[in-house]
């Protein structure tokens, strides 16, 4: 097909500035890669190189000093990631859809019941004593699971995509056919908002990874710490290291570059898993296809 | 049938849910050693004052407990090993185990006082004035150590702080509360300088902070790449400028001190009148700050000074070793690795530490400044306090906590510390004072065998430059004047430091818009307040 | 006929039993770990001490918020913080519609997959790492920018000792940091997009412009709306991370990059009181309530549909 001219504009305008902020975006990746080879020498004397000065392994050297400690931390966080994600996912859709479906009475005040709790919380202290004093949560992998869990605007957004995306009638229809409320959910409301789910178990999947406040603040086992915490002690231990010990190393510690190995490391494998959640952003879904 | 099935799923995992979620399932265990613990708790200070009474029998440790610990910082990769053998001995020794977490440094702010305010869990916990002990003190998250508990429970640590100033130190309303260290470490803030580089380009001789202008100078002007003093965002931000102000006044302290906050009052620690000055507007003091933030001023436009320390985080002595920096502040403990790589990478170092102008001296740590309490909802604090004052004062105890474990982190040859054959300082899993052990007896320790010959120098000579900071037990209470306390911190962070670096426009009119901004935040309410205090305080010691 | 008009709140529920029941394990988690540390509120009112606990310290009325309103400064960081904010909403709304209607327009997978997936490595690289890059790429003596500046022959730029190149910097980080992020939403959304709109609008003759102004940008208002409810919502909470990293305690440029959240940790430094910090985190809360309960009301007039509540 020939493309009009309007779409030959388009296209060009699109390619271009997609590429533009795709290299603004990319850059500082590779420069972060880069220096995460570079001696502590080089940053500290001529700052960030684009083309290493001095290479340099010690920031790995360091993370994987002891590998089963890390391994250990990369199987922790894969499976709150995917346990929590998948769970998460689950519910918070169920509740999009309750929220969804307009013969609901109370479906605006649910929908506010969820979105109190993002004004207004007892702070951190009370959030503190009651998971590890009251729930007893603390040292375990229920803790790392349930705090990232749910959030009030993942569902609330969630709830406007099957809002947007899927008329009413088909409800009604699917009702008058005998469908029960949760087997419209499963087998309507689900197929319908892959796009929306994908986006959204995107974000909840980031959020479990990336977590390590939670462990920071509720697990002491280090047979618990998921990655981000194991790498974010090393750092620390590294800071300390140089400042309190009095013991004479003879070598620096890689401060500078272990900052930028961390985040390669961390980023590396669900920067891979990636490609797996673009597929449903295709566009080109069509109601027919399931009202068939 | 398939419906039904998921349904029963979904109802079955919300009940699953709630029911771990609100401890129902792990119920016995958890509760019931609480409960007894309770009872016992209660009971025992009765049980104290009659054993005391009584023939002081055997304190019975016939139930096997285990203790639970926290230390600042992160455990070093062979804390378990350590910890092992730990507990092997506290076993034999006195029916115990112990569990130690630690709390990150980046942490401590937020987590440190939640841990004491959830009680779970901690029997006993790192505390000293800068991880903010009188506060927490005062909110009742520790438990009061009478005189009695210290002699039948902590007899080594009791031998060694009878007689000393520690037990004032450490009071708090009258009470004390923590087990200070009998040994506080000997340390003076000092400044290394490539003591080659000036020779190399004929600059007199560096003796105080105050002469490193001319060296500033050469390095500016011969070294390409070098920053004379390429200060960090934190520490290092007002360090040069604290020097130069020490050097002329003496030293001086505030009572409120945060890095880089306060609340913008001094008083003379060496002088023992406890008076309170202002460093700003027509205060006696004002003329020196002013000058000294001149002569910062000169050198951060001569670009002496990076212009971007604000944002940098890397620390001077770091950048120095890497031959960035031409000065490294630091302190004698911490500039010893540094002086130790520099020497290493064939740098003449120069080291000099930032004294008093009149007295030459420096503030001798407190004996509160490392410590231990015990926290307020401990369930076995009788054990806790056995097992510590073993920790803190045998040898065998205190060298395996401080140095690991014999043979693997550590040998002794010809009465000093070294490393076992094959072990290097970067892959020894235990390195000194690397665990946050910074409590125990220090007079146990040895000498490091790597230690260099210029430090031994200055390590030499510091016991000769310390003196006694005469309030150095007073601790401000601050309830009354929170509010004003915490906008006159905010204020000097906001004001106060790019005065210390040198980075404003007009040395005279950033102190007068300094003086008005901590006047508004009521610094005279602080004063007011605080003068009594101390005066009260003097007056308790006379 | 009354009583089938307003059922009542039982039978509401019995008709509904199996969706409220869907609801339940949603609402058990926020009673636990929403509702009831909310308890704790009462902190920002309380003289808090461990012995009593948070439900039982003793009151002292509005002590707690006596600092941040003394300070002189609750007014300049309160409309700092909703500035930034607008500003932060406003751009991060627009270039992530614009991205992803361009993206979902490319036809070459490949590029469509690469760029979407570079857009989104700022969103792994932490706020202390940008910190860390900024320091570096301005760096006075050796950043590459100021190296660039000199070679051409002008004067090199200090960033951290004016204030106005923030106010650049800032939304421009925040952007490149959250474009991938948003723009994923947006283009989930348009995947919802019926395909079936298209093809009519093409068969009426409509061109790739009007196709969008026609047809997306107003299938997409929904979703937009909540977002921007959303941001609305959390207008009074500064970003705290991006904020203490970039600018930390660079007195310099206080006054013009302050907000709520970085002056009460300034201020708090030194007392570590969970009451005040409570106190400016209530004052937060009670602002953007107020102001989401006025924008929601407005908008459930206009169309109750995009309503968030």
């Amino acid at each position: 097909m020939k493309k009009s001219t309007d779409q030959v504009v388009f296209l060009a305008i699109s390619y271009i500035v997609t590429s533009l902020i795709a290299i603004f975006t990319l850059f500082p990746f590779v420069v972060l890669i880069v220096n995460s080879f570079a001696s502590e020498h080089s940053i500290i004397f001529y700052g960030y190189s684009l083309f290493p000065k001095e290479f340099s392994v010690d920031a790995y050297d360091l993370i994987f000093r002891s590998p089963d400690t890390i391994l250990r931390s990369y199987g922790v966080t894969m499976l709150i990631t995917t346990l929590g994600t998948a769970t998460s996912l689950f519910f918070s859709s169920m509740a999009a859809y309750v929220m969804y479906r307009k013969d609901l009475k109370y479906r605006n005040g649910l929908a506010f019941f969820i979105y109190f709790t993002t004004l207004f919380n007892g702070g951190l202290a009370s959030y503190y004593i009651t998971l590890s004093s009251t729930y007893h949560l603390k040292n375990t992998l229920w803790v790392l699971l349930f705090v990232p869990m749910f959030s009030a605007m993942n569902i609330l957004i969630l709830r406007n995509f099957i809002r947007g995306s899927i008329p009413d009638s088909l409800c009604e229809s699917a009702k008058i056919d005998g469908a029960g409320d949760f087997s419209i959910f499963i087998r309507i409301i689900i197929p319908l908002s892959k796009p929306a789910l994908a986006s959204i178990g995107l974000f909840t999947a980031l959020g479990y990874w990336n977590d390590w406040w939670t462990p920071m603040m509720f697990v002491e086992r280090q047979r618990l710490f998921p990655l981000q915490y194991v790498l974010y002690t090393i750092i620390s231990s590294v800071n300390v290291s140089s400042s309190v010990v009095q013991n004479a190393s003879s070598v620096t510690m890689p401060q500078e570059s272990l900052k930028l190995a961390m985040t390669v490391v961390s980023t590396g494998p669900i920067l891979l898993a990636y490609p797996f959640v673009q597929k449903y952003f295709v566009k080109g879904i069509t109601l027919g296809s399931v009202k068939g | 049938m398939k419906r039904f099935r998921l349904l029963t799923l979904i109802v079955t995992l919300a009940l699953v849910m709630s029911l771990i979620l609100t401890g129902c399932g792990q119920p016995a265990s958890k509760d019931e050693p609480a409960k007894t613990a309770a009872v016992e708790k209660t009971a025992a200070p009765e049980k104290t004052a009659d054993e005391a009474a009584a023939e002081e029998p055997a304190i019975d440790t016939s139930k096997e407990v285990k203790l639970y610990g926290y230390l600042l910082g992160a455990a070093p990769a062979g804390f378990n090993d350590v910890m092992a053998e730990l507990n092997a001995k506290l076993k034999a020794d006195v029916n115990a185990t112990m569990e130690i977490s630690y709390i990150g440094w980046s942490d401590m702010q937020a987590k440190y006082p939640l841990i004491l305010a959830a009680g779970e869990d901690v029997d006993w916990i790192f505390t000293a004035p800068w991880s903010f002990y009188a506060q927490q003190a005062g909110k009742g998250a520790f438990m009061e150590l009478t005189e009695e508990i210290f002699e039948k429970y902590l007899p080594r640590q009791y031998e060694q702080l009878k007689g000393t100033s520690a037990f004032t130190e450490a009071q708090v309303d009258g009470k004390v509360y923590m087990v200070p260290t009998n040994s506080p470490d000997k340390k003076v803030p000092a400044f290394v300088y490539r003591e080659d580089l000036r020779v190399k380009y004929g600059v007199p001789e560096i003796n105080k902070f105050s002469d490193i202008e001319p060296y500033l100078k050469a390095i500016k002007e011969n070294e390409k790449g070098m920053v004379p003093m390429n200060l960090e965002s934190n520490y290092d931000l007002g360090t040069p400028f604290g020097a130069l102000v020490v050097e002329s006044i003496d030293q001086t302290k505030d009572p409120l001190f945060t890095t880089g906050g306060g609340s913008g009052l001094v008083y003379k620690p060496f002088d023992g009148d406890g008076k309170l000055y202002y460093t700003t507007g027509d205060s006696e003091l004002a003329p020196y700050y002013v000058t000294a933030a001149k002569t910062m001023k000169t050198w951060y436009d001569a670009n002496y000074i990076n212009k971007d320390a604000f944002a940098n985080k890397v620390r001077s002595k770091d950048s120095f070793v890497q031959g960035k920096s031409g000065v490294g502040f630091g302190n004698s403990t911490d500039l010893q690795s540094i002086i130790a790589q520099a020497e290493g990478l064939g740098y003449d170092v120069g080291v000099v530490p930032t004294v008093g102008g009149a007295s030459g001296k420096y503030m001798a740590d407190p004996y509160i400044n490392n410590g231990w309490a015990i926290s307020a909802s401990s369930k076995n604090w009788e054990r806790t306090l056995m097992a510590m004052d073993l920790i803190c004062q045998e040898e065998s105890y205190e060298h395996l906590v401080y140095y690991g474990v014999e043979g693997v982190n550590y040998v002794i040859k010809d009465g000093k510390i070294d490393l076992p054959d094959g072990i290097t300082a970067e892959n020894n899993t235990y390195p000194p004072d690397a665990a946050g052990f910074w409590f125990t007896n220090k007079n146990l320790h040895l000498p490091l065998a790597t230690w260099s010959d210029s430090y031994i120098k200055l390590y030499d000579r510091i016991p000769s430059l310390l003196g006694e900071d005469k309030l150095a037990a007073f601790n401000a209470n601050t309830d009354s004047i929170k509010t004003e306390a915490a906008n006159c911190n905010q204020v000097l962070i906001q004001y106060n430091n790019p005065i210390c670096l040198g980075a404003v426009k007009d040395v005279e009119a950033a102190y007068k818009q300094l003086d008005e901004k901590l006047k508004a935040a009521g610094v005279e309410t602080i004063r007011v307040e605080l003068q009594k205090q101390i005066d009260e305080y003097l007056a308790s010691k006379k | 006929m009354k009583s089938l008009k307003k059922p009542g709140f039982f039978h509401e529920l019995a008709k509904n039993k199996v969706l409220y029941l869907m609801f339940l394990p949603v609402a058990v988690y926020y009673i636990l770990f929403a509702y009831v540390p909310m308890l704790g509120i009462v902190v920002a009112f309380k003289d808090f001490n461990y012995r009593d606990g948070i439900l039982f310290s003793p009151w002292n009325g509005v002590d707690n918020f006596r600092y941040f309103f003394v300070s002189g400064k609750a007014l300049q960081v309160t409309t700092n913080t909703i500035m930034y904010n607008v500003v932060f909403l406003a751009i991060y709304t627009i270039f992530s519609i614009m991205v992803a209607i361009m993206i979902s327009e490319l036809a070459s997978k490949i590029f469509k997959k690469v760029s979407q997936s570079f857009m989104f490595l700022p969103y792994f690289i932490s706020w202390v790492v940008v910190s860390a890059f900024m320091y570096n790429f301005f760096n006075y003596d050796y950043g590459l920018v100021n190296n660039f500046l000199r070679a051409l022959g002008n004067e090199p730029i200090n960033i951290y000792s004016e204030p106005s190149y923030w106010y650049i910097l800032l939304p421009v980080l925040y952007l490149w940091k959250w474009v991938g992020f948003g723009s994923v939403l947006y283009l989930s959304a348009i995947s919802g997009i019926d395909q079936e709109c298209y093809e009519a609008a093409t068969i009426d003759g409509a061109n790739m412009f009007q196709k969008i102004f026609k047809i997306t940008l107003p299938l997409l208002k929904p979703t937009v709306v909540i977002l921007l409810l959303l941001g609305v919502g959390r207008i009074l909470r500064g970003e705290f991370d991006m904020f203490y990293n970039l600018i930390g305690n660079n007195g310099l440029l206080i006054d013009n990059t302050d907000i709520i959240d970085t002056l009460v940790f300034r201020s708090l430094l030194g007392t570590q009181d969970f009451g005040m910090a409570s106190a400016a985190g209530f004052y937060q809360s009670v602002l953007c309530f107020l102001i989401i309960m006025i924008v929601n009301t407005i908008v459930r007039k206009v169309d109750s549909e995009s309503a968030l509540f």
